[in-house]
């Protein structure tokens, strides 16, 4: 496992524990508020039962009102067991009483309902009167179920996003610097192969001249990658002014990289970093020049477009290049970081850019800078 | 020698390789992505694969899974210790590392195919034949004596040959890497060796560097 995935899964796992842990206190803390409002409100219709229920005792002999009202109170998700001296009065109990049960309050469960259960015994003419109570707990139990469900859906979907978003940040961080080493590596290996087959092989001028030619190719590669290095880094820590850039000038430096290209410059300035936009058109030009091809540029009003008639882009490379997403690897003729690069430069710019190809007109880039 | 398929998706490493590897005497094989690679070996003998790890279509070891019968030498960019494990791991007879010595990995090449016993044991140039594993020569049947430290000399040019091997290293070939004597001591050996062999115009001195074999 790489050393960022595993920064990864330990940050992603506290933040988890830091989520879950909080959901977890949250439910709790819920559970308990909402627990100590239906205790104490349980309590106080007890009493007033208890209090009914005294006051009911013994009006006739068959106790007929008092059963009336027993079950009346039923209704209501209250159950009662009502005994003088040990002789059953009333019971509508939904679980039988047993001789555990002590005074205090308790919570029963009897298949899938749950009953807070609570008694109170008092002397009604030298009797000892003691009254049974249970409280449908069902519909507090059902909220807290659907409570906790709700948070933890919630809680899933945030730690999901969190984690996704995360993974992309950190591996946007790590990926240009492993991705970088990589490329570094193969034209350092071409470059110190080629060095060792002059010095060591027998071979003959032509293939000096090869070799010499390869070493030479790949030192402009690696002197490429060092600019692009060069353009990210002042990217990411943000070193970049925007001031008036001569195009005239811009153009003048361009052509030194690329003496053939033809210019039809009416723009004087742009807005922007000259090294950025200089490592812009660089990679522009580069990518667009692999085939052959005379590259046009023509800059006018506020559009900045590359022209190349003899190059083109399949449509869905196009699309790929345009969304700025990441190219596949067999379609990567460079080594895929330019793009990315360029994209990154207009946006800083609050530019956009355009690839547009077509077999019989080539392929045109536009750079969109917004109008001064 | 041996045939060498190069798997490699990088034109201008695959060009080196199959140059320093044609030079040596091996037959090379080329191949720019896995499902080349595949198609290929169905068509021809192999008897080494030198793989790349990073290639367009698959990586090297998944594709590694296909060779199952060839040995295998992963050259890759990927130099962290998890990947060197999980290509060892995988079956593969050495992991190398870009940036790499050519030279080295001509002997790492050598040593995989004489594991395999893939390298040609008789190597015969201008009416000498030379037995590398019996450390004998013959020229018409008639064998010529070598010391043992002529015959490491003379077995290091033949697994080299067209390349220029330093007097450091023909040197801590013929005599080990702790011989205490002069540099010069290749000088004399190179000059009875040719001597031996009538092969004054094939082992050249290349000046101030060390000698090469020139077939």
């Amino acid at each position: 496992m790489k050393l960022w995935e595993k920064n990864y899964i330990i940050s992603i796992s506290f933040l988890f524990l830091l989520l879950y842990g909080s959901i977890f206190f949250i439910l709790n803390d819920s559970f308990h508020t909402n627990f100590s409002q239906i205790y104490d409100n349980t309590l106080q219709t007890k009493q007033s039962i208890v209090s009914s229920v005294r006051s009911m005792l013994g009006i006739d002999k068959k106790n007929t009102k008092l059963n009336f009202y027993c079950k009346s109170i039923e209704k209501n998700g209250i159950s009662i067991a009502i005994y003088c001296d040990e002789e059953l009065f009333f019971d509508n109990l939904p679980i039988a009483l047993t001789e555990d049960m002590s005074q205090n309050a308790q919570i029963l469960k009897q298949k899938h309902h749950t009953y807070l259960y609570l008694s109170e015994t008092f002397s009604f003419k030298n009797a000892n009167v003691v009254i049974h109570y249970m409280k449908s707990m069902d519909s507090f139990y059902a909220v807290i179920q659907r409570q906790s469900l709700f948070f933890l859906l919630s809680a899933a979907l945030i730690s999901i996003t969190l984690s996704l978003m995360f993974y992309f940040a950190m591996k946007k961080i790590y990926f240009p610097i492993n991705n970088i080493a990589h490329e570094l590596r193969t034209p350092l290996t071409t470059i110190q192969g080629y060095a060792q087959y002059i010095m060591l092989g027998n071979i003959g001028m032509e293939d000096i001249f090869y070799a010499g030619n390869e070493i030479h190719r790949e030192a402009l590669y690696i002197n490429n990658i060092i600019d692009r290095l060069l353009a990210m880094n002042a990217i990411q820590h943000e070193k970049i002014s925007l001031k008036k850039v001569s195009l005239p000038d811009l153009f003048q430096i361009l052509q030194r990289h690329y003496p053939d290209i033809v210019i039809q410059n009416e723009m004087d300035y742009v807005i922007g970093d000259d090294a950025l936009l200089l490592c812009l058109l660089i990679n522009l030009i580069s990518n667009i020049s692999r085939t052959e091809g005379e590259i046009h540029i023509i800059a006018s009003q506020s559009d900045i477009c590359i022209h190349n008639k003899k190059d083109y882009i399949d449509e869905r490379l196009l699309q790929i290049l345009n969304k700025n997403r990441s190219v596949p690897k067999n379609k990567i003729q460079g080594k895929g970081i330019g793009v990315p690069l360029c994209h990154e430069i207009v946006k800083i710019h609050r530019g956009t850019l355009l690839y547009v190809s077509t077999k019989e007109h080539g392929t045109v880039v536009t750079i969109t800078f917004p109008p001064v | 020698m041996a045939t060498i398929l190069i798997v490699e998706d990088d034109k201008s490493i695959h060009e080196l390789m199959v140059r320093y590897l044609t030079m040596t005497g091996h037959t090379c094989l080329a191949a720019f992505c896995g499902s080349e690679a595949v198609t290929v070996s169905k068509s021809q003998s192999i008897d080494l694969i030198l793989l790349d790890i990073n290639l367009p279509d698959i990586d090297g070891f998944t594709l590694k899974k296909q060779f199952s019968d060839i040995p295998i030498i992963y050259v890759t960019a990927r130099s962290g210790i998890q990947d060197r494990v999980r290509g060892l791991n995988g079956g593969a007879e050495d992991y190398i590392v870009k940036p790499f010595d050519f030279q080295e990995l001509i002997a790492r090449i050598n040593v995989v195919l004489r594991r395999f016993q893939k390298n040609d044991a008789v190597f015969s140039f201008q009416g000498i034949t030379i037995h590398l594993e019996d450390y004998k020569v013959y020229r018409n049947q008639q064998e010529i004596s070598l010391t043992k430290q002529e015959f490491e000399l003379l077995k290091a040019l033949i697994l080299n040959k067209n390349l220029t091997l330093t007097r450091d290293q023909l040197l801590n070939t013929a005599w080990g890497w702790d011989y205490d004597g002069e540099i010069r001591t290749v000088d004399v050996h190179i000059q009875r060796l040719r001597k031996k062999l009538h092969w004054e115009n094939y082992i050249r001195t290349i000046y101030k560097i060390g000698y090469r074999l020139e077939i």
